[in-house]
């Protein structure tokens, strides 16, 4: 029990010290606030999830986050789409080119990974910073969103913003709770169901440990290996862009250095989370498990306003906790496939 | 993995019921501050002044920094508006994409002040800010006057930062009325950091063209173009800085190339705006817009 399910033991316990010691923690709007800020995390944590598991790394979407943001925000805002298309169709079309924009780049890296056969590392290094620096090329660095007053468009380009805000930054009216529930924290739950619904319940999902495993048993085996490998990628290259999408929707702007180091917390979450780097190892909730401790910490913290220094510290300390406790309870073997 | 979440979600639930709603013990103000970063000489002076003003003023201060994360930031006022704190401050990580999160307290009716860098929209009651136009402005004249009308200028520059934007702005106004003197190149310094500037410094450098004086937009950004210049043993060469922070007093006192720099006053630019809090929460009237106005330093002008 404890091996098994020792990160939400451990999430448990924080929260009840945050509970003890941090005055407005457990009231029902800071709680649900936990989990709109954790929501762009756990989205990417989840797809890097499903690299992790066949073995790899993708340290791209943090860029991705940025650069499938910034188009998003281009295609929103842009008066041509506006004119055209109206209101709705630019956010449908800015859905579509978030999206699309992190699958291909994701696919891009899965592609090079598997039949490139370069170590991903490498490929998702290159594509991280080849993202950051399209980001900045496509705005000349700055952020494109909120319309400066006295643009012609003005009122277009809000309602096209407000638009994408309900679905990034949107709040679900529920009765006893003032501020309502976070659309982006809903949208973090469906995802992470479907990803282990896709993990556990489908061949691809089998396939995807089954590489992760043993990679060589697994072609033996007639697993399509680098089919497999492209899909993991490209899900986790389209959960950047979803994460870029609700972060635009959010802030009501996509900026050329959103999503700065993202893909350093998604590793942390998804580590932390049970995700054994050599792969094989990992869930879609113990992803989201990952990324709560992560954001009850920096909203405790927060809360008690504590130094920034002081979170950097405690987060990795965390890190490093929740891997040697790992590590501990997994020693002596059993049970890998959790 | 399932059934544990379940469970943790219904102890949630359970335990939430009665806590919400707190109230703060003593009756004092509460303002939220979120900060562009703390990693920062600059900040820790506005920090201190805000402390200083909020002490003599009897307001309580909570202090975060959002790390040039906006969506951190964003967060952390999220944050002070489920504590239901009676004003924010915010040093915005940038002017575009703060304007939701400001819009949001405006709809949970808490006043919000921006402090060093404007919102691009949203209800702000007050922005308490350095004149940087004004700044650059003197910069631009302090190097056209050293280059005796004419040479090649390079700009070390943060374009996403809308300060700096101002502050270079203002310069290249100032040099507008030479017509010999030239800005040869303007990169852009990511994050404003040392390291990085010096980098972009040693490879303008290496491209062997005149250079005659740099503007470092920031005194990091002075200060990397000062160290790649010592490392490439120029001489002939002036490098004008913004902020005068203590190193950069110290490289400018010391005849080094760095001969003055733009002095912000980050500790009243703190102060006024706890001041403008203040007077607000009593309710008397208080201005848009707080200019902070900007001086220069140069060796002449610090003790020895």
């Amino acid at each position: 029990m404890i091996r098994r399910y020792g990160v939400v033991f451990a999430l448990l316990a924080l929260c009840l010290v945050a509970a003890l010691f941090v005055p407005g923690f457990l009231a029902l709007g800071n709680l649900t606030t936990i989990l709109l800020h954790v929501s762009v995390n756990a989205i990417l944590a989840l797809g890097m999830t499903f690299v992790i598991v066949t073995g790899g790394i993708d340290l791209s979407v943090g860029s991705l986050v940025g650069f499938a943001g910034v188009l998003t925000a281009a295609a929103l805002t842009s008066t041509g789409t506006l004119d055209a298309v109206g209101v709705g169709g630019a956010t449908l079309l800015a859905l579509l080119v978030g999206t699309g924009t992190g699958a291909a780049v994701g696919a891009a890296n899965g592609a090079l990974t598997a039949y490139g056969r370069i170590a991903p590392f490498v490929v998702t290094l290159a594509t991280m910073t080849i993202a950051r620096g399209a980001a900045r090329l496509v705005t000349g660095g700055v952020p494109i969103g909120f319309p400066a007053e006295g643009d012609p468009a003005f009122a277009q380009k809000s309602a096209a913003l407000d638009a994408l805000h309900a679905i990034g930054g949107g709040r679900i009216p529920v009765p006893g709770l003032e501020r309502g529930f976070p659309m982006p924290a809903l949208i973090m739950l469906a995802l992470v169901a479907a990803g282990a619904f896709v993990l556990t319940r489908t061949r691809f999902g089998r396939y995807v440990y089954a590489i992760g495993g043993n990679e060589e048993a697994a072609r033996l085996s007639g697993v399509p290996v680098q089919g497999v490998k492209l899909g993991a990628y490209a899900i986790s290259g389209g959960c950047a862009g979803l994460a870029a999408i609700l972060l635009v929707g959010q802030l009501k702007s996509g900026g050329p250095d959103a999503g700065l180091l993202y893909e350093l917390n998604a590793i942390a979450a998804a580590v932390i989370g049970g995700a054994s780097l050599l792969g094989g190892v990992g869930t879609a909730w113990g992803a989201l498990v990952g990324a709560l401790l992560i954001g009850v910490l920096n909203n405790g913290l927060d809360l008690l306003g504590v130094q920034s220094f002081w979170q950097e510290i405690a987060k990795g300390a965390i890190i490093l906790f929740a891997v040697t406790f790992d590590v501990w309870t997994k020693r002596g073997g059993g049970d890998h496939h959790a | 993995m399932r059934k544990p979440l379940v469970l943790l979600l219904a102890a949630a639930a359970l335990v939430s019921g009665g806590a919400c709603g707190k109230r703060r013990a003593g009756g004092r103000p509460l303002v939220g501050v979120t900060l562009l970063t703390e990693a920062h000489v600059f900040y820790q002076d506005l920090k201190r002044g805000m402390q200083q003003a909020a002490d003599s003023l009897g307001l309580d201060l909570q202090i975060v920094a959002g790390e040039w994360d906006l969506a951190r930031q964003t967060s952390q006022v999220d944050n002070f508006i489920n504590q239901r704190v009676d004003a924010i401050v915010v040093a915005p990580v940038n002017s575009n994409g703060i304007v939701s999160a400001i819009e949001e307290a405006n709809r949970a009716k808490i006043p919000v002040f921006t402090a060093d860098i404007a919102s691009d929209g949203g209800a702000v009651v007050a922005h308490v800010a350095s004149d940087n136009r004004q700044g650059g402005r003197l910069l631009g004249a302090y190097v056209a006057k050293r280059l005796g009308g004419g040479g090649n200028v390079v700009i070390l520059d943060q374009p996403t930062v809308n300060s700096v934007r101002d502050r270079v702005a203002g310069f290249r106004e100032a040099l507008t009325a030479f017509p010999n003197i030239r800005v040869l190149a303007s990169p852009a310094v990511e994050r404003g950091i040392r390291d990085v500037a010096k980098q972009k410094m040693d490879n303008l450098l290496a491209t062997g063209q005149k250079i005659d004086a740099v503007f470092g937009t920031n005194d990091d950004c002075a200060l990397g173009a000062l160290a790649a210049i010592q490392a490439a043993g120029r001489t002939g060469m002036i490098v004008v800085g913004y902020d005068a922070t203590p190193e950069a007093r110290t490289a400018i006192a010391q005849g080094t190339a760095l001969v003055a720099d733009a002095v912000q006053d980050p500790v009243t630019i703190g102060r006024r705006t706890i001041e403008a809090v203040a007077a607000r929460l009593r309710g008397e009237p208080v201005p848009p817009v707080v200019p902070v106005p900007v001086g220069l330093v140069e060796r002449d002008s610090l003790p020895r």
